[in-house]
């Protein structure tokens, strides 16, 4: 069965989201877009990386060799 | 190149939409479509930000057939969205159509107030990398009991897919069940003779916990 878009957007509408239901939609679920890194091993996720954080050359970071 | 603070990612496009004074629009990324606003920063985290992007999400998901809410927080350029999206395009194409005319309903099963609410001392205690993977692997392995697999087994007829989650302390399980718009009515009547003060039913929300995950 189809329904009518303005119907569809009622359906929505007639939610009431409690705070808890905000964060565990944002926050715990839905797409996670930005490139950071998890790197797994037989299914277990193992080490998270951002990329933002770490877009960096070495030789910015550690002190010159003397 | 833009930087778009992005929404979610959608079958098809919509008009673009206005939400207390922002420009939400569609771009084509890759195949599929993202709703994304056009900003240079993200939001810093707030309850009034956080219910903003909510009520924004419900908006687009009411103006397409198939949507993947995005996680809060999501600012990329164009380039990288393009990269990401194309790079799991078959994942996102596949729920997409999973999704497609469907709704998340949500059940919370809270801990009796008699029980203890103590957590479980044998597992690790929160804190450190240790804990968070234990608790991890245990969330995946979760298979419903008591009234969680009660309500599990009223629906199994209703429901396209079914994500179950056990909680700790007074959250024992989250069962989350992608359902046609049309069985909404049907569902809601198999699950009201569990709704209790320990069995919270919420939604009908756009489908965030069937969402592919872009990075494993």
């Amino acid at each position: 069965m189809t329904i009518p878009r303005p119907q569809i957007a009622r359906i929505f509408d007639d939610g009431d989201a409690s705070l808890v239901d905000v964060i565990d939609n944002l926050l715990n679920r839905g797409v996670v877009l930005n490139a950071d890194v998890i790197l797994a091993l037989a299914g277990v996720d193992l080490v998270y990386l951002r990329l933002s954080a770490l877009l960096c050359a070495a030789d910015r970071v550690l002190p010159p060799e003397r | 190149m833009s930087a778009f603070y992005v929404f979610a990612l959608t079958g098809q496009a919509a008009p673009p939409l206005r939400h207390a004074n922002r420009r939400i629009e569609f771009v084509k990324v890759a195949g599929v479509h993202a709703a994304v606003e056009r900003v240079g920063r993200r939001p810093p985290v707030s309850e009034a930000a956080l219910r903003t992007q909510h009520e924004i999400v419900i908006k687009i998901a009411g103006a397409v057939d198939a949507i993947l809410p995005v996680r809060f927080g999501a600012l990329v350029d164009s380039r990288e969205l393009e990269a990401v999206v194309s790079m799991r395009l078959g994942s996102i194409r596949k729920t997409l159509e999973l999704v497609a005319g469907r709704v998340q309903m949500t059940v919370r099963i809270f801990a009796s107030r008699d029980a203890n609410p103590e957590r479980d001392e044998s597992r690790p205690r929160a804190g450190g990398g240790a804990a968070y993977l234990e608790e991890r692997r245990r969330q995946a392995a979760a298979v419903p009991t008591g009234d969680a697999a009660e309500i599990s087994r009223a629906v199994r007829g209703l429901v396209a897919d079914e994500r179950v989650h056990s909680g700790d302390g007074r959250v024992k399980w989250m069962l989350y069940h992608l359902i046609d718009r049309s069985a909404l009515p049907e569902y809601r009547r198999a699950v009201a003779p569990f709704e209790s003060s320990n069995v919270a039913i919420s939604g009908p929300w756009p489908p965030f916990a069937f969402v592919p995950d872009l990075w494993s």
